[in-house]
């Protein structure tokens, strides 16, 4: 892609992905994740030349696909971006939201140096009939000398909720037995520290050590310690949770990593108990599991 | 910096599973045939159906064979898809001729547990870091031949490779350091005194080691699994003594990222060496890049018997405390 190669017509992609902006705020009890951290993410990659045809696939994808009114899908759109306005014009007939939010918010760093993204976002009315929420984007990835490829990218947990009008994205891959959890910030994020530690162990990432993403991994799996702590459940109770929702969401699988994910939790309380120094999170950690003895 | 890959677990085997023996070290043709009888006997009447590797035999002036000959036997093993676990003969000293001739991809696509200890440590910690695999130092086919005082190898070889769950690694009542294979019926015991801590603390890490000289051979190499975020396991054999162990202990201590071990757990050393706990902490208090890490000596693997079957590129937390000290394998 970065050298303008993409095949034509395209290829369709399916992504498993995980968005980290949870991880560093679940022990802070006055935040509530309005996303999951781990989502699918379904979408396509196109030569620029097709830009009108994969603007109007997307389109007819909600429209006729989904079955979603026109009325209740909205893009959102730069006028700075004139070219993908006329494109949005012509291949949508519904509203369209012109400069409402920041220029950053159309824009798109995709992590290789030179090359940006410009995009309009797709949104789809709230259940309760109030607003809009976005479920993703389209994006003209270029660099200073040309236009290099057209990306979709659409959350599938983000669809789901809108189409089905549920509560939360946790929703669409439920941890059942949270749901007695009556508060409902610290339910989230119990919820997504235990999906996001079973997607990353049996991405084959480990809880420990210097690299980044194994890094990310531990602030998920010391979580599960602070919200056992703060729900007072016992390391059998939390082995049956997890173990319940790896078996609903990866029925096929024949490594279950519930009891492992536990024995880590446990390595982790230990080495909290065995510690001398600890940073501010760690004794948040500590003093809520003494409640919990 | 080795970049540390994603880890693969091989499937776990089970009674009626097909073990391939290879001798990527010394030949078959170094065992008597009573011991290899034994061993045969063994591991068949533990319900493994057995094959053998087309080049095991083979025996040159080493007590070895071709590089050529061992890779066609490893790659036969890890294509055979009838094959679920692969055993080595016994150790040796050349296992490490072997490594830029593997086809690591063929292993990572048809992962199988793979288990020797001694020169066996180099390729074992060589696949794991080209490939992310777990490994496993533990018997041999040869060892599987011990008639009397191999209960709690067996034990803990069944725990690592049959079963999924986390164990704590416990010590054995007593051990043994006689040449067992001249003589099933002359076995000499001597009882366990426990674990030596040299260093208490408390570790969690992914498994680095084995013997001590075939781990060092891969420093500098791609072959080399790094030591970010370890437990370092260490062991020796008879042919060492406590200086030479200095040596080589302070050979992995100069590698860059050794800063980035979390615990250490030595092996049982042989009589022979004349190794001793004071010796050995005498050894520890000289290096300073030591302190703070929770260290475990005396324990139940290397080169004498019984041995537990250690996970390369599995997870152990270990507590180093004294009278109360504990390794748990949590991941194998």
């Amino acid at each position: 892609m970065t050298e303008g190669n993409v095949p034509s017509p395209g290829l369709f992609m399916r992504q498993d992905c995980l968005r980290t902006r949870n991880a560093d705020s679940l022990l802070d009890d006055e935040y509530f994740p309005a996303y999951g951290s781990y989502f699918t993410s379904i979408g396509a990659i196109a030569p620029p030349e097709r830009i009108s045809e994969v603007c109007g696939e997307a389109f007819n994808f909600f429209e006729k696909k989904l079955k979603i009114l026109n009325e209740n899908i909205l893009v959102r759109a730069s006028s700075a971006d004139s070219d993908l306005l006329g494109i949005c014009k012509e291949q949508f007939k519904g509203a369209l939201e012109i400069d409402s939010k920041k220029p950053e918010y159309y824009r798109h760093k995709i992590g290789v140096e030179g090359i940006r993204g410009r995009n309009f976002n797709i949104a789809l009315r709230n259940p309760d009939g109030q607003g809009f929420s976005d479920v993703g984007n389209i994006i003209l990835l270029e660099n200073c000398e040309k236009q290099l490829g057209v990306e979709t990218a659409f959350g599938t947990t983000t669809i789901l909720k809108q189409l089905y009008g549920l509560d939360h994205v946790q929703d669409c891959t439920p941890v059942i037995d949270l749901a007695s959890v009556e508060d409902e910030s610290l339910r989230r994020k119990f919820e997504d520290s235990i999906i996001a530690s079973v997607v990353l162990y049996r991405e084959g990432l480990r809880p420990f050590g210097q690299n980044n993403r194994n890094r990310i991994l531990k602030q998920y799996v010391r979580s599960l310690s602070y919200f056992r702590a703060r729900t007072k459940i016992d390391f059998e109770r939390l082995l049956q949770i997890i173990s319940n929702f790896e078996k609903k969401e990866f029925p096929d699988s024949e490594e279950p990593s519930a009891e492992i994910i536990v024995e880590f939790v446990k390595a982790y309380e230990n080495e909290l108990f065995s510690k001398k120094r600890l940073t501010n999170d760690e004794k948040k950690i500590k003093e809520s599991l003494e409640l919990l003895k | 910096m080795p970049t540390i890959k994603n880890i693969i677990k091989p499937k776990k085997i089970s009674k009626g599973a097909h073990v391939r023996i290879i001798a990527p070290s010394r030949s078959l043709g170094l065992l008597s045939e009573d011991v290899k009888n034994a061993a045969i006997e063994r591991l068949t009447n533990f319900g493994f159906r057995l094959s053998f590797g087309k080049n095991v035999n083979e025996i040159d002036e080493f007590i070895s064979s071709s590089v050529k000959s061992r890779i066609t036997d490893l790659h036969d093993a890890f294509s055979d898809k009838t094959v679920d676990a692969v055993f080595s003969v016994i150790g040796g000293y050349n296992s490490n001729q072997l490594l830029q001739y593997i086809d690591y991809e063929l292993i990572s696509k048809n992962p199988k547990i793979i288990c020797g200890y001694s020169d066996f440590t180099a390729l074992a910690n060589a696949i794991t870091a080209k490939t992310g695999m777990i490994t496993y130092i533990g018997p041999h086919f040869s060892t599987w031949a011990m008639q009397h005082g191999f209960e709690y190898t067996q034990e803990y070889f069944e725990k690592s490779c049959t079963k999924n769950d986390a164990f704590d690694l416990l010590q054995s009542k007593d051990w043994s350091d006689d040449s067992w294979y001249l003589d099933q019926e002359k076995r000499e015991y001597i009882s366990n005194e426990g674990y030596w801590v040299l260093n208490p603390g408390h570790a969690l890490g992914r498994v680095v080691g084995g013997h001590v000289r075939c781990l060092n051979a891969l420093q500098g190499t791609e072959y080399w699994t790094g030591l970010d975020d370890s437990i370092l396991i260490l062991e020796e054999d008879s042919e060492i003594n406590p200086s030479l162990f200095d040596r080589q202990l302070q050979s992995i201590i100069h590698q860059s990222d050794f800063g980035n071990v979390k615990g250490v757990l030595i092996g049982r050393f042989q009589n022979e060496t004349k190794m001793k706990q004071e010796l050995l902490e005498k050894i520890i208090k000289t290096k300073k890049e030591l302190a703070g890490i929770p260290i475990i000596a005396n324990v139940n693997f290397g080169h004498t018997t019984p041995i537990a079957t250690m996970p390369i590129g599995g997870s152990i937390e270990m507590t180093a405390s004294s009278g109360n000290s504990k390794i748990r394998i949590i991941e194998h």
